[in-house]
C-alpha cells in the first residue's frame, strides 16, 4: 500500500467527533429533516445503553472505496411509520409493511449519497451499492470486526432511529 | 380530474415514486411508474407520445439510470422527451456524464416537494 492510500485509510478510521460529525452525523440529520421535516435530536450512545431500543426495520447500505463502510438505520415499526408518513405526506395507517421497508431502505440510500458526496469533496471516491432491508422483532446487526465509527440515536418525542456506521 | 399529459418516474423505490406522484399531480400531470429500466422501456413503447418528461433514478438493480438514458437518447421515438435525473449521485463527474448523455435537468436526493415541482416546471411547465 502506498503512503497516500495509507493516509486515506487512517483518515477514514478516525473516530473523533469532528470526523464523525462531518461525514456521517450531519448527513443523517440533514436527510431526516429534508425528507420528513422532523428536527431530530442527536445522542451519542453505545450498543449497551440502547439495548432496549426496539429494532424492527433496518435499512442497510454499503459504500466501497478505499474502505468498505456499512451504514445502517434501525428503528421500530412505529418510528418507521411516522417517518415514511412524513416523507410521503400519506396517512400513517395507509402505509403497508412494504412501504415502511422500502422507505427505511431509501432513507439509508439517501444518507449514503450524502456521505459519498462529502467523502468526494475530501478527495475520496466511493461507490454505493444498492440498499437492502432487514426486518424482524428486535433483530440486531453484529459486525465481526467490531469497528464502529459511529453509533448515534436520532430522536424526537415520538420516534427514535439508531444509526450505525461500521468499517467492514 | 382530467390529466392532460404524463410524466414517467423510473425508480426502484416505491416510496420515492409515491413522493413524486403527490408532487406532479399538483401540477396536473398524471404519473406513470416504472421500478426498473426494462419496465420503463416497455412503458415507453406504449406511451411515448403522451409522455412529456422522464424522471430517472441512477442506482437501480439491473440497468442503471445512465444506461437507460443512453438508450432513450439513441432512439428516434424517445430522444426528444426531456429526462431529469432524480438521484443521490451528486459527484461532479457523474453529473457531467449525465449531461453528456443528454439529461435536461438534475435533482439530488434528498429533495423537498417544492424543489421537485420547481424543477419539473423548469422542464415542462404545468400539465
Amino acid at each position: 500500500m502506498n503512503n497516500t492510500n495509507q493516509g486515506k485509510q487512517q483518515h477514514i478510521e478516525e473516530s473523533d467527533e469532528a470526523f464523525s460529525n462531518w461525514f456521517f452525523s450531519n448527513s443523517i440529520k440533514e436527510i431526516i429533516f429534508t425528507m420528513t421535516g422532523m428536527e431530530v435530536l442527536e445522542e451519542k450512545v453505545s450498543v449497551e445503553t440502547i439495548k432496549d431500543l426496539k429494532q424492527e426495520i433496518s435499512g442497510v447500505i454499503v459504500l466501497i472505496g478505499n474502505k468498505r463502510i456499512m451504514l445502517s438505520l434501525s428503528m421500530s415499526t412505529y418510528s418507521a411509520r411516522s417517518l415514511v408518513a412524513s416523507m410521503t405526506g400519506l396517512k400513517p395507517e395507509s402505509l403497508t409493511q412494504e412501504d415502511l421497508v422500502d422507505g427505511v431502505a431509501e432513507l439509508a440510500n439517501i444518507a449514503a449519497g450524502k456521505v459519498k458526496a462529502k467523502l468526494s469533496s475530501n478527495g475520496e471516491h466511493y461507490d454505493i451499492l444498492l440498499p437492502y432491508s432487514i426486518t424482524g422483532d428486535n433483530h440486531s446487526i453484529i459486525h465481526k470486526n467490531k469497528i464502529a465509527v459511529l453509533i448515534r440515536l436520532y430522536h424526537t418525542e415520538n420516534i427514535a432511529v439508531m444509526a450505525k456506521v461500521c468499517l467492514l | 380530474m382530467e390529466f392532460k399529459t404524463k410524466i414517467l418516474s423510473v425508480d426502484d423505490s416505491s416510496i420515492i415514486r409515491k413522493i413524486i406522484r403527490s408532487s406532479v399531480e399538483v401540477l396536473n400531470y398524471s404519473l406513470l411508474e416504472a421500478s426498473s429500466g426494462n419496465e420503463a422501456l416497455s412503458i415507453l413503447v406504449r406511451e411515448h407520445e403522451s409522455i412529456k418528461l422522464i424522471l430517472l433514478d441512477w442506482n437501480m438493480p439491473g440497468m442503471n439510470g445512465l444506461e437507460l438514458l443512453k438508450i432513450i437518447k439513441k432512439d428516434n421515438l424517445y430522444r426528444n422527451i426531456p429526462v431529469m435525473m432524480v438521484t443521490t449521485e451528486g459527484e461532479k463527474e457523474n453529473i457531467v456524464k449525465a449531461v453528456q448523455a443528454g439529461v435536461a435537468n438534475y435533482l439530488l436526493k434528498p429533495f423537498t416537494s417544492e424543489e421537485l415541482t420547481k424543477k419539473v416546471m423548469q422542464c415542462v411547465g404545468r400539465g
